[in-house]
């Protein structure tokens, strides 16, 4: 049966080593300039490493895994929407916290849509695996 | 919804990893949809018909609340 109906078109298994491989060489980037081997202004370091980690997550949560089925393409699904709820919830928490004060966390962390899409891919994450122990 | 593919499957004297192999799945989903945690897509459920040589309705049953 030809099988043109709607649903997650995913990326092969090998891409997973492509995006394991773009999150260390930015982890590595980052610490090269962190510990002043690297010069570099702040700003431009903090964009690159943002968009490393950003692409590589992405890339990594539309790869495929070894035994991908109609079940796991259900349960990665199910983790993308959880992942999404999570995203809003902290957006409002993020806000709430702010509004009672508590500047310090926010003003930094919560303002920073990077660190909102960052966190929403970790529940994804987080989510999947535990839903693919579960199954 | 209940089935019989455990029953089926005892009957053809297949294990779950030798199941999903002939079908194209993971052994996990083979568990899933026998725990009833999982109901499968019709083109799994036509899969697993052919397999074991039985219709769908035998495979799968609805039950009342369905």
């Amino acid at each position: 049966m030809r099988n043109e109906q709607f649903g997650l078109r995913l990326l092969p298994n090998y891409f997973k080593k492509i995006g394991i491989g773009i999150l260390v060489l930015t982890i590595l980037f980052f610490l090269l300039w962190a510990y002043k081997i690297l010069t570099m202004d702040k700003l431009h370091v903090l964009t690159i490493s943002k968009t490393g980690i950003i692409v590589s997550l992405m890339i990594l949560s539309w790869t495929k895994i070894k035994t991908e089925d109609e079940l796991t393409t259900q349960l990665r699904l199910i983790a993308f929407a959880l992942a999404f709820s999570g995203g809003g919830i902290t957006i409002i928490a993020g806000s709430f916290l702010e509004s009672f004060g508590y500047n310090y966390i926010t003003v930094d962390l919560f303002k920073n849509s990077a660190f909102v899409i960052i966190s929403m891919y970790i529940m994804y994450f987080t989510t999947f695996r535990h839903l693919l122990k579960r199954r | 919804m209940n089935n019989t593919i455990k029953i089926q499957r005892a009957i053809k004297n297949l294990t779950q990893e030798e199941l999903a192999n002939l079908i194209g799945v993971s052994r996990q989903t083979i568990n899933s949809i026998e725990n009833n945690r999982y109901i499968p897509s019709t083109v799994l459920a036509l899969k697993l018909s052919k397999v074991f040589g039985v219709n769908v309705n035998d495979l799968f049953e609805l039950e009342d609340d369905d």
